[in-house]
């Protein structure tokens, strides 16, 4: 963690005791704005109600988020044990109601939730707000939109988690319903308000819906890192704070319980690294700190918490509203989304997505046209996306079969979990073990479907390669010889490597001599075939070079990947393992000084013509 | 699923040696010694670390006040959120928190801080799981007995020495755990995602039977320590520095061994 950085926010110049050099400037309140925040679609009366706190909740999150951007976090490869990913600010905040947030139990609230929220640190100087915004700077007035009457305010993303929930309070209740939508970028926009149309001409519930979209964003050239944790800080600030002008006590997040609890994927990913956006100790945090500034009980809730995504959206089609699964978007990359505004994806909110349609079985509402990348068929060329499916659905297949212990041992953050729930932990815990559990299981069965529906893509031996089902299934045409091709080589009990003798007697042939016997095999026999070029593959080569070698290839650490891939090695050993049905290593473990050396004895008949 | 952000192994020699052997599909007995060489440094320099110390501290405290005649009490005045009623889900998650809160005082939260608290936590809600026959359901007075019976005479040198093989095997796959999922598909090291999750439990494995340290080494250094009334934090780190140093023979004895 390096030094704190001070952020001095409002319009008011920079004391002379800050460094200009070390001191980061924002600004909301225009003409000389760099944090820009626009809220659309209130009623000029509602405005009215707005009480100078709610102004400050609004101001304080957006300078939060906004300065959240400005200074990057560590490396990617988490120098000093991942110091750095921590950072440390030092707010100074200009407000109205400077009371109210001097206060010390406001401000421990403020720090923890933010702190649990993002990993950093958190001081606040708050100062009496002397030139502040005009209610009209942050609001754009509909000046002919009526009264709305609200009788609940929810987040609405766009996405599946928030149709859910609007579905299905508009189909179980009959009251009145003010959306609240953050729009980073302009491609959000259009996708939450087409939705919202759609939904409101399905369900024939305009008269009951209130969109409300705030813009909340910053100068470009302000962006130094992208993650954004304290995002739902905002989000959330902005729903209070309509709830608070229609005299709520609640806003509601619809999000399904494992992204919730987002528990760790890999175990490199530590702290907030794996997003707390809707943690039930973040919603929590929320809750705490919104009761206290506005000196009323105040809840953020999320009524989905135990729910899976399948779950999600199982409850979309029981609610009638299958046709706008499609009109949805859940990828994280809006912005760098391609031209025709397909899903990416390979992000985890993609993968996640794909993996809860099939599920459901639900492929036809949610067309593979609509993604860059189509899983589980198409090729994912690049590595840290193939990473991130790997792992995504790595953890998934293991929470499918884990055991309660091993659950809460493998992930002890699940623990942290149960003291925010309003059950009781002992309760909870087997209820958030068996929501974990319900999540694998659906995965496994989504991925069980997509083998058989590809069963005749695999006896082609056409998987196509670096593609989620090649990693499912683990095994490529090249490497798996058809069944029949197999030689049947019953090795004495007891034979281990060094009582095998290989030797390379022709261009695809080899002789396997074991005690007093003496087998042939072909290449392709022995699996190192390339069907496609219908040739040895490199990996008899690789034996080949062992034969010539007389077993052993003096290979430095420095020229060991030029010539053979390491993987090559790798190959070897497996393909030799599987032929001869034999547990030990073929090959001695690399040795920098002597190179590779097998364990059996290979030969080299040097009749062999090339 | 929320965001997650995944991190790259350093770019050292050891690393990079790490990574050949991956890539050659070594055995996980050599990759576990080559990955505990490149880890060795920072390893070492763990006892140093302030978020560390403060979690051993608040592991003692844990550990001293359910050995005491009125542990919830003692836990209670100790900073631990926990009541007549606890579930071992409260007492567990109730150290974790204590954890927390003494590292967020100190300013001395790190990864470190974090990999001890969730090892500790492991290790607690395994022994107490083998000492009960289900983990839902259970009464509290039998929770906090299956916490006490692990925490007090020898069986407090089993839990420590777990609690010291979780934490390095948490360190190494800390640092592994970056690099696996690059060598998962077709021709790679892991042909499947099942063949990932097989080698991890391998590789753990593996890593708790290379850590070896003497059952009698923490009931002997905490019996003094408290009778002596000095658990403070120099006294905590040189604890963890021997720890280490035992850890460190074991792993040079398996290179040896292996070799």
């Amino acid at each position: 963690m390096d030094d704190p950085v001070d952020m001095w926010c409002g319009p008011d110049d920079l004391p002379r005791q800050f460094s200009r050099r070390r001191t980061i400037c924002l600004n909301s309140v225009p003409s000389s704005n760099n944090v820009h925040v626009k809220i659309e679609n209130i009623a000029t009366k509602l405005a009215q109600n707005l009480p100078p706190i709610v102004l400050d909740l609004i101001e304080v999150a957006s300078y939060i988020y906004a300065g959240d951007q400005c200074v990057v976090r560590g490396g990617k490869t988490l120098p000093k044990d991942g110091q750095d990913w921590k950072r440390e600010f030092r707010y100074y905040l200009p407000v109205r109601c400077l009371q109210i947030w001097q206060d010390e139990d406001v401000k421990a609230a403020l720090v923890s939730t933010l702190r649990f929220l993002s990993d950093d640190y958190f001081e606040f100087d708050f100062r009496q707000a002397r030139k502040t915004a005009k209610i009209e700077d942050y609001f754009d007035f509909d000046q002919g939109k009526p009264w709305f009457d609200a009788d609940q305010v929810m987040l609405f993303s766009g996405g599946l988690d928030s149709l859910a929930g609007l579905a299905e309070t508009v189909k179980t209740g009959s009251g009145k319903i003010v959306l609240v939508s953050h729009r980073p970028a302009p491609q959000t926009d259009s996708l939450q308000r087409s939705l919202l149309e759609d939904f409101a001409q399905l369900t024939d519930s305009k008269k009951r819906l209130l969109h409300v979209p705030v813009w909340i964003n910053k100068d470009a050239d302000l962006t130094r890192d992208t993650h954004q944790r304290t995002r739902s800080f905002l989000y959330a600030s902005l729903g209070v704070a309509l709830a608070h002008v229609h005299n709520l006590n609640q806003a509601f997040f619809f999000e399904n319980g494992i992204t919730s609890s987002n528990l760790a994927i890999s175990p490199s990913v530590l702290g907030a690294r794996a997003s707390r956006t809707t943690h039930p100790r973040t919603l929590k945090g929320f809750s705490l700190l919104f009761s206290k500034l506005f000196d009323r009980a105040f809840s953020v809730e999320n009524p989905y918490f135990w729910k899976t995504k399948a779950d999600v959206i199982r409850t979309i089609l029981d609610c009638g509203a299958r046709e706008l699964i499609r009109h949805t978007s859940s990828c994280s990359r809006v912005r760098t989304s391609d031209p025709l505004g397909r899903h990416c994806g390979v992000c985890s909110q993609c993968v996640g997505r794909r993996l809860a349609i099939l599920a459901n079985s639900a492929e036809g509402d949610d067309p593979e046209e609509h993604y860059r990348i189509r899983l589980p068929l198409d090729p994912i060329p690049k590595d840290s996306e193939r990473a991130m499916v790997e792992l995504i659905v790595k953890s998934a297949r293991e929470f499918g079969k884990t055991t309660p212990g091993d659950l809460y041992g493998n992930h002890p953050e699940a623990i942290d979990i149960l003291s925010s729930l309003t059950v009781k932990a002992d309760r909870s815990a087997g209820m958030l073990f068996e929501l974990h559990q319900r999540h694998g299981q659906q995965v496994c069965g989504a991925l069980g479907q997509i083998v058989a529906s590809s069963e005749q893509l695999i006896a082609r031996g056409d998987v196509p390669a670096n593609s989620l089902l090649s990693m499912i299934l683990g095994q490529s045409p090249e490497e798996t010889p058809a069944p029949d091709e197999r030689p049947k080589i019953v090795l004495p009990e007891g034979t281990r490597w060094k009582d095998i003798t290989i030797e390379v007697v022709g261009n695809d042939a080899a002789k396997i001599l074991v005690s007093d016997e003496s087998y042939a095999a072909s290449a392709s026999e022995m699996g190192f075939w390339d069907k496609r070029k219908k040739l040895p593959n490199r990996i008899w080569d690789l034996l080949v070079d062992f034969a010539e070698a007389g077993g052993v290839l003096h290979i430095s650490s420095s020229e060991r990947s030029r010539e053979w891939r390491p993987k090559d090695f790798q190959r070897l050993r497996a393909g030799l393992k599987t032929f001869l049905q034999l547990e030990d290593d073929p090959l001695h473990p690399y040795d920098p000084g002597t190179g590779y050396k097998t364990r059996f004895n290979v030969l080299y008949d040097r009749t062999v013509k090339s | 699923m929320g965001h997650y952000r995944l991190d790259r192994l350093p770019r050292t020699r050891r690393w990079k040696q790490v990574i050949a052997l991956l890539d050659a599909g070594e055995p996980v007995e050599e990759l576990a010694q080559a990955a505990f060489r490149a880890a060795q440094t920072g390893l070492s320099r763990v006892p140093q670390d302030p978020g560390f110390t403060h979690t051993l501290t608040v592991i003692f405290s844990f550990v001293d006040a359910l050995q005491s005649k009125d542990p919830l009490a003692d836990l209670r005045k100790n900073g631990f959120d926990v009541g007549d009623g606890s579930s071992l889900f409260d007492f567990v998650g109730g150290f974790r928190m204590r954890a927390e809160d003494a590292a967020v005082a100190a300013r001395a939260r790190s990864d470190i801080a974090e990999l001890a608290r969730d090892s500790f936590a492991q290790v607690l809600m395994k022994s107490a799981g083998s000492s009960l026959q289900t983990l839902f359901g259970v009464e509290s007075a039998d929770a906090r007995r299956a916490l006490q019976s692990n925490l007090k005479g020898k069986p407090l040198g089993s839990t420590m020495h777990e609690f010291f093989a979780t934490f390095t095997q948490r360190y190494l796959n800390y640092y592994l755990g970056r690099e696996l999922p690059y060598h998962v598909g077709q021709g790679m090291s892991f042909s499947s995602v099942d063949k990932h999750s097989e080698f991890n439990q391998a590789f753990d494995l593996y890593v708790r039977q290379t850590v070896r340290i003497a059952d009698e080494f923490t009931p002997g250094w905490f019996g003094k320590a408290r009778w002596e009334e000095r658990l403070t934090h120099k006294d905590v780190s040189g604890f963890a520095h021997v720890a280490f140093k035992k850890i460190g023979s074991e792993f040079q004895r398996g290179t040896e061994v292996s070799g």
